[in-house]
């Protein structure tokens, strides 16, 4: 990584409090984003990817930080005061989530909602705003912005609505755009056309997007670097390429192998990832994905490290460890 | 928007028919006519009596003098009170007014205080403040509104050795001895509307507080103030307002009692005479009134829901 990271985040650990005692949602997870960079953050649900992103902007409601830091250019967000977070979110740190029609408040005019982003971070005059706003709304695609400024949320179909999001989210031009499974409510169709207007976004501001996605295929198309995440922790990191090419990790093999092609022979059932992530109040020990791993062995007992497994990338497996690396990758590749 | 309105008029109106004639002929079952109640202990003869039934129409048959009561109310004449012989509108009128003022006043104020004290209870969730707005909502939604106005009154005697005055002002006459008569009765009669208002706002800006779009509020970098007054509290108001619509027939139902508690000549204390006197023109009249304000009460919060939510202003609801 040539230029210093605009985020880091470090050993962060997210705690929420549940009436059985506090539980972990996310245990010790490290990454980074540079400048214009867009890096992809996977795992099946309930993998801690969507509550890593919001401790980033402080925006867990019931949970909290309990340990580790959060850095945006260079300034520490762990315990920062309530009003610097504010002033950040939405200026600086931009989000949009997964489901666009709850996500947008449907007494307010889409344009309202998006001036609203502007007049909350500057002094904009309410004239200023709304004409600004038709210009978000045109920049993201949406047909004929002068009209539909003033549609209500429910006048407009699920695509349509995503796209005022990002509209929202653009408004004061953040260095980072999260993005937080945006096409996961939407038809194929629609999500190219999302993915596309991303792309565009982040070439013509520069923008740097960690986005997170449960969908190797979005993956391939959008990110620079991938993160894979089980149940709270990251399990294996590097280049896209890297590691959609050749996963270090049975489970990044087994999200993989669990991606339909029109290869996919129609007869066999298909090779999903038996059982699901277990419950952060009820985590196994040792590996966390070691119930449901394809090569689980007598040292999945204890928990293993990410191991360097080439530059810019790591994987939390055994088989990587000394002696046996070479052999077992290569294994784990044979896999499915 | 219009035809709609005009369609919920015209269902309003047939419910106020049904109400009238169902209260014409319930008055007329009840045991004892005005003429009888009047006459008792006078000494006057049974054909004198029969002569002043027949002087009042009491005589013909109940539906005979419902339709012609019906012809009458249709040309504007609600008939003449059997006791003081004044038209029955001209009475009416002149207390409508102190039953609109005392009424509108307790909804106003517990409107208010509720949304208020909801707000602050939300935003305080789980904490002394929100555990001692929840205990005090329960506690004045159990006890009725006139068990409330006699506490008041007895704890500001005793402990203040102040009480309201006794005969009744109107506002333009003397304000501030208006205000003293009617501050008992328009805060008993608004502490349960502010009880249950309180206890709706709260768990509706809990829902609102925890929705997806208040998180994309926040995302935006918006201040508290914006994420609380302007998103959450607007989502807010249509639990509200339908909670508005129920207290209506609590607080109109109380002022019969209050009124006739604190002497203040309105409606409540007209038509709580009148059943006792059967006086079965001004029972009628009054109860078409209060139904009437309740169906126009329910049409204007109607019309209040399409100006907050626009997915009703747009959809086939308001059609």
């Amino acid at each position: 990584m040539p230029s210093p990271p605009l985020l880091e985040v470090d050993d962060l650990q997210v705690r929420f409090p549940t009436p059985a005692g506090p539980i972990d949602a996310v245990s010790g997870v490290s990454f980074s984003v540079s400048p214009g960079e867009t890096v992809a953050v996977v795992g099946e649900s309930g993998s801690g990817k969507s509550v890593s992103a919001l401790a980033v902007l402080g925006l867990l409601g019931a949970g909290r930080v309990a340990g580790g830091s959060v850095r945006f250019r260079g300034e520490e967000l762990v315990g920062a005061a309530p009003d610097r977070l504010r002033r950040l979110r939405g200026a600086d740190i931009a989000m949009i989530f997964q489901n666009p029609m709850s996500s947008l408040d449907p007494l307010f005019t889409v344009g309202d909602q998006v001036a609203e982003a502007l007049r909350e971070h500057r002094r904009t005059p309410r004239r200023t705003a709304k004409a600004r706003a038709v210009e978000l709304l045109r920049e993201v695609g949406l047909p004929d912005p002068e009209r539909r400024v003033r549609s209500y949320p429910h006048e407009l179909s699920g695509g349509q609505q995503q796209r005022v999001m990002i509209a929202i989210g653009l408004a004061c031009e953040p260095a980072l755009l999260i993005c937080d499974e945006p096409t996961t409510a939407l038809d194929v169709t629609v999500e190219a056309q999302i993915l596309d207007l991303l792309r565009r976004v982040q070439r013509d501001h520069g923008t740097a997007l960690l986005f997170i996605t449960h969908d190797m295929g979005v993956v391939s198309e959008l990110a620079d670097r991938v993160l894979v995440m089980y149940a709270g922790r990251v399990v294996e990191h590097g280049s896209v390429a890297e590691v959609l090419g050749a996963p270090g990790n049975p489970y990044t093999r087994a999200l993989i192998d669990s991606i339909p092609t029109p290869a996919t022979p129609r007869d066999v059932p298909m090779p999903a990832i038996a059982g699901s992530v277990p419950h952060a109040s009820d985590m196994p020990s040792g590996c966390r994905f070691h119930p449901r791993c394809p090569r689980v062995h007598d040292r999945c007992a204890t928990e293993p490290p990410l191991h360097d497994i080439g530059p810019g990338r790591a994987s939390r497996c055994w088989l990587h460890a000394a002696g046996t690396a070479g052999s077992t990758v290569a294994g784990v590749r044979g896999v499915g | 928007m219009t035809l709609y309105v005009l369609r919920r008029l015209g269902y309003g109106a047939v419910v106020m028919l049904l109400v009238t004639v169902f209260v014409f002929v319930i008055m007329r079952l009840v045991p004892g006519d005005a003429v009888s109640l009047q006459l008792q202990d006078t000494g006057v003869s049974a054909a004198e009596a029969d002569a002043l039934r027949a002087d009042f129409g009491l005589d013909a048959p109940v539906w005979t003098q419902l339709w012609l009561w019906l012809g009458d109310a249709a040309r504007g004449d609600l008939g003449t009170s059997f006791y003081s012989g004044a038209p029955v509108t001209e009475l009416f009128l002149e207390r409508v007014p102190v039953t609109v003022q005392l009424g509108l006043l307790a909804m106003v104020i517990g409107a208010l205080l509720g949304v208020a004290f909801g707000v602050v209870a939300a935003l305080t969730r789980g904490s002394l403040v929100d555990g001692g707005v929840r205990l005090f909502a329960v506690a004045f939604l159990s006890v009725p509104n006139f068990v409330v106005a006699l506490l008041l009154l007895t704890g500001l005697a005793i402990w203040f050795a102040w009480s309201p005055p006794i005969v009744y002002t109107g506002p333009g006459e003397d304000v501030t001895g208006w205000l003293q008569q009617i501050a008992i009765p328009v805060l008993a009669l608004g502490t349960g509307g502010m009880a249950a208002i309180a206890r709706m706002t709260r768990s509706s800006m809990l829902e609102s507080l925890g929705s997806d779009y208040i998180r994309t509020v926040r995302a935006k970098g918006a201040r508290q103030r914006t994420v609380v007054l302007k998103h959450a509290l607007r989502n807010s108001t249509t639990a509200v307002l339908t909670l508005l619509g129920l207290e209506l027939a609590t607080v109109l139902g109380g002022t019969v009692i209050l009124e006739q508690m604190f002497a203040i000549p309105g409606t409540g204390q007209l038509i709580y005479q009148a059943v006792l006197d059967r006086d079965y023109p001004v029972v009628v009249a009054c109860t078409i009134f209060y139904a009437g304000l309740f169906v126009l009460t329910i049409i204007v919060l109607d019309l209040l829901y399409a100006l907050v939510d626009p997915r009703i202003r747009t959809g086939k609801a308001l059609s």
